[in-house]
């Protein structure tokens, strides 16, 4: 294989996926044309849950009203830092929108992350579910007073879980119970992953109440197998008519949770505009598919909704962020948080198991047993060689697919490979040529997943 | 009950429903068998697409989707060591071994009957005892849960092969990566080194990937041999001069009538420990496996082989992980508590769809045909994957055949892209570089990889239990204060205490005598 021969594949590949990238449509990331190329969106939390179900609805609709594939990922963990802030602090072309939910106004209180509402475009507000308390059925309370009272007179008895410490259920038991002249952990919260974990928890008589959203809860309040005393709003909910509010049993409680649309800071304003619009036409039910419009949608999976669009949610943001960032710095909260198992006891202990094992280890002086197929006689120079030019392949991936895009980076890197593994370069070219684009093919158009796409837009 | 099942029967065997289940199979046998793309991803991506559909096409499209993916997860797992979903990591290293032996078509064979038939039995206790079974599972509190993961993670680390005490090692490894992150419980960022990235932990499916997958390509690149030895991995079980009809039947099912009748009690061990785990909450078809293979090689005559190419040990744990899948649909139907993550979607298509999971569907007459749909959903879609899956299994083998020179490049890419679609993110693909490293420096030291991923996979939910526990009650006792709970403390502890103290007695027993 000499220089010409290399030269002029490199040359040749190049034309072919050039060609391919030609039928494909050559696209550029000028504004007048947005959208023209799959849009995603980034929601901060798993699959199934509210969230997610109200990020796939709005993707539906989007793709009807945009003409583009809309794509929801599911950036989780962190207790939404991950999310909130590859959602925000993407490329800010329109092409990547962020669902937000409350936990952007929290996360920086507490100092997990600098990301807040000031870095977000807001473009509408969806859902908006205020807090309620549950019970299971055979519990001895009836309403908000009966508990109070209890909690009166047995501070630290009763156990309430509903999310993660200092997550919003959290947020809104803790500032009730402060509210209400308590201290703040006069009823012990269990963290927990997630409010279905701890509607099962409850159900299961391991928590004594759970404070979560009444949507999340719709399919055991619906069987009758838990109550809900009250739910932290100025009026009944419309589709929970029959559940009390906090005000009127005499507590002027109110909080919710919610999520919203927005766009990264410096995303041009036509885009803005055009997303805007787009939304606007969908929550206000004027987009219909199957005959049914996206409120009505929203309305059967039984989620509360609240729209506020543009300057409006803007304001919202900020008064919400006020109202966290007054409970989260709050005295009776800061003191909650620093009690019970410390971060480090359960890697402390598996650290203590490790040394332990090690210990053992050594002390049956069995010399660790080699894995018999790698040995001095087994490995080659040869083989040093490609193992090496294997990791590179991985590292030359990170460096550059960003940048150039997958079809470039991954037929570069597996042209290379084959080459330099012993397979002919006609042969390298050939399998190259057919098995990236293939690949590309079946990620990023059939199965949705998105590659990297480049500054090219492939 | 009669009727409404004829109902059902009817419903389903219109064209479009059939036509549904047909296109789910075939996508859900595409996902599955690419690494990095799982059942609950290719559920979800599902899910625009199923409000175009009637109840029972929306419903039936991701039972047949689930049940056709988790046994393409088989596919890779065996013929390139990555396993295709996480619930194929517990023999990931029988099968592979058994395809360097060049009994792919078998062990695939295998995995293809006894996910079938573990996928029947499980719809078969959904259909019949759901809402008793259901309510056993609802009595799992925070203390449950977490001798269940010890039992789980204990499991692990005792099949492993070769040492115990390596196995145990690997374990506490994983345990340890599981740390990483954003702690669930207190909210504090740990071992993060001012990544933002690792605010989320490191993700369990581009580990996975690296650890079998790259540690793998690595191994094979540093021992790269001539290339007469590389053409060698071809079918040992197809005889050349075969010219009969049946000739291509034969490598995947010739020995696994026989297999499964020798099996048949073990099958339906491994079965019923899948269904089980399966409706308990928060575990689900990957746990059922790690469990099923713990008993099936406590209980084999052959214990040596675990780990080194058994067929039993295919076989019982895919009967498992399938079987595990129709066990998560019980608490979702019968409480509307998702037994695993793809019920989870379940129960909100439901929702939108205006039907409320919970005792009241079992009531209403419509809502009782869309139960029936979803129990003979179960059966057309195992019975759908014996012919799906054999022509998976066939086009997939060719594979093998490839020289290694071209497939360790490939598989590289698929590692690469497997990793980074899980998320879209980078950081992915460099926890997969990372974790192929560890992978192949443990794999040089005889350290198993299996715990390792389970490991970091449970470990999460672990601590969270044994917190909560602790904050529930500062005492260590209250872990056994309920009759479940104390059952299986008991039996953990028994677990780890019986092979410690056994050499002892056994020497008692001897000088005795």
């Amino acid at each position: 294989m000499n220089q010409r021969a290399l030269a002029n594949t490199t040359v040749q590949l190049m034309l072919l996926l050039l060609c391919l990238m030609l039928s494909e449509g050559c696209s550029s990331d000028s504004v007048e044309n947005y959208p023209d190329r799959p849009i995603s969106i980034i929601c901060p939390w798993s699959v199934g849950g509210a969230t997610d179900r109200t990020s796939r609805q709005l993707a539906v609709f989007l793709e009807q009203e945009l003409g583009v594939p809309v794509n929801v990922i599911n950036a989780t963990g962190g207790r939404g830092v991950t999310g909130h802030s590859r959602g925000l602090k993407a490329r800010p072309d329109g092409y990547t929108l962020a669902i937000i939910t409350g936990e952007l106004n929290m996360l920086h209180w507490q100092d997990l992350t600098t990301i807040s509402s000031r870095d977000a475009i807001p473009i509408m507000s969806l859902v908006d579910g205020a807090a309620a308390i549950f019970v299971k059925d055979d519990s001895p309370f009836h309403n908000m007073q009966e508990l109070l009272d209890y909690a009166k007179q047995n501070p630290g008895k009763l156990t309430a879980t509903g999310t993660a410490s200092g997550g919003i259920w959290h947020l809104a038991l803790a500032g009730w119970l402060d509210f209400s002249g308590l201290k703040a952990d006069d009823i012990k919260w269990i963290p927990m992953n997630g409010a279905g974990p701890s509607l099962q928890e409850l159900a299961s008589g391991g928590v004594d109440l759970v404070c979560c959203s009444l949507p999340e809860a719709k399919t055991l309040y619906d069987s009758g197998q838990v109550r809900c005393l009250g739910v932290m709003a100025e009026e009944p909910l419309p589709e929970f008519k029959e559940v009390p509010t906090f005000l009127s049993q005499g507590m002027n409680w109110n909080i919710s949770g919610w999520n919203g649309l927005a766009l990264p800071l410096e995303t041009p304003q036509p885009i803005v505009e055009k997303v805007s619009q787009a939304v606007k036409k969908i929550t206000s039910g004027e987009s219909v598919m199957q005959g049914k419009t996206f409120p009505e949608f929203m309305r059967a999976a039984g989620l509360s909704t609240r729209y506020r669009a543009d300057d409006q949610f803007a304001q919202f943001l900020k008064s919400n962020d006020k109202t966290l960032g007054k409970l989260l710095t709050s005295d009776a909260f800061r003191q909650m948080s620093s009690r019970g198992t410390g971060p480090l006891v359960f890697p402390g202990l598996l650290a203590a198991a490790i040394g332990v094992i090690l210990g053992c280890l050594a002390f049956q002086k069995k010399v660790p047993a080699l894995a018999p197929d790698v040995s001095s006689d087994t490995v080659t120079s040869r083989g040093v060689v490609n193992t090496v030019l294997v990791l590179l392949g991985v590292v030359a991936y990170l460096l550059f697919a960003e940048k150039v895009g997958f079809l470039l980076t991954a037929g570069a890197i597996l042209f290379l490979l084959l080459w330099k593994f012993g397979t002919r370069w006609w042969m390298s070219a050939l399998i190259t040529v057919l098995f990236i684009p293939g690949i590309y093919t079946l990620f990023a158009q059939l199965l949705r997943v998105p590659l990297p796409r480049g500054i090219w837009g492939w | 009950m009669e009727s409404t099942f004829f109902t059902a029967l009817q419903n389903l065997a219109s064209p479009e429903v059939l036509l549904v289940i047909f296109l789910s199979a075939v996508y859900g046998l595409f996902v599955g068998s690419i690494p990095g793309l799982t059942a609950t991803m290719a559920v979800a991506l599902l899910i625009p697409l199923t409000f175009y559909m009637d109840n029972l096409s929306a419903i039936a499209a991701i039972v047949t989707l689930e049940a056709c993916s988790i046994f393409a997860g088989d596919i890779p797992t065996t013929l390139v060591r990555i396993p295709g979903t996480p619930s194929s990591a517990a023999y990931t290293d029988d099968a592979y071994s058994l395809t360097r032996q060049g009994l792919h078509e078998t062990s695939l064979g295998v995995s293809l009957v006894f996910s079938v038939a573990g996928g029947l039995f499980g719809a078969l206790v959904l259909i019949l005892a759901a809402p008793q079974l259901a309510k056993i599972a609802f009595q799992f509190t925070t203390y449950e849960y977490f001798w269940l993961y010890v039992l789980g993670l204990s499991c692990a680390a005792i099949v492993s092969t070769g040492s115990r005490l390596k196995g145990a090692l690997a374990l506490m490894i994983g345990l340890m990566f599981s740390t990483v992150g954003l702690s669930e419980v207190h909210s504090v960022p740990r071992f993060t080194f001012g990544f933002d990235e690792l605010f989320t932990g490191i993700n369990f499916i581009p580990a996975m990937i690296g650890l079998f997958g790259l540690s793998e390509v690595f191994r094979n690149c540093l021992t790269s041999k001539t290339e007469e030895e590389t053409g060698k991995l071809v079918s040992a079980v197809i005889a050349q001069d075969d010219h009969s009809l049946f000739k291509h039947l034969k490598p995947v099912f010739g020995g696994v009538l026989p297999q499964f009748w020798k099996r048949k009690f073990s099958w339906l061990r491994s079965s019923c420990i899948g269904a089980t785990i399966g409706m308990i909450p928060g575990a689900g078809a990957d746990i059922a496996a790690w469990i099923s293979y713990a008993v099936s090689k406590k209980c084999s005559r052959t214990p040596e082989e675990y780990g080194k190419g058994s067929l039993d040990a295919v076989g019982d744990a895919t009967s498992a992980n399938n079987s595990a899948l129709a066990g998560a649909w019980i608490p979702a139907l019968v409480l509307g508590i998702p037994g695993d993550s793809v019920t989870a979607i379940v129960i909100g298509v439901l929702l939108m769809k205006n039907i409320t999971p919970g005792p009241a569907i079992f009531e209403n007459p419509d809502q009782l045909v869309l139960v029936h749909g979803i129990y003979l959903t179960f059966i057309v879609a195992n019975l759908l994957l014996i012919p799906l899956g054999f022509l998976a299994i066939r086009s997939g083998a060719q594979l093998v055949r490839v020289p290694r020179r071209i497939l360790m490049p490939i598989i590289l890419m698929f590692c690469v892209v497997g990793s980074y679609s899980i998320n879209g993110s980078y950081f992915d693909v460099w926890v997969m570089l990372g974790m192929g490293i560890i992978g192949f420096v443990l794999e040089v030291y005889a350290i198993p990889l299996g715990p390792v991923v389970l490991g970091i996979i449970l470990g999460g939910q672990l601590e969270q239990t044994f917190v909560q526990n602790l904050t529930k009650d500062d005492s260590f006792l209250s872990f056994f204060n309920r009759p479940i709970s104390a059952g299986l403390g008991l039996f953990c502890i028994a677990l780890w205490l019986v092979p410690l103290v056994m050499p002892f007695i056994r020497k008692k027993m001897q000088s005795a005598t």
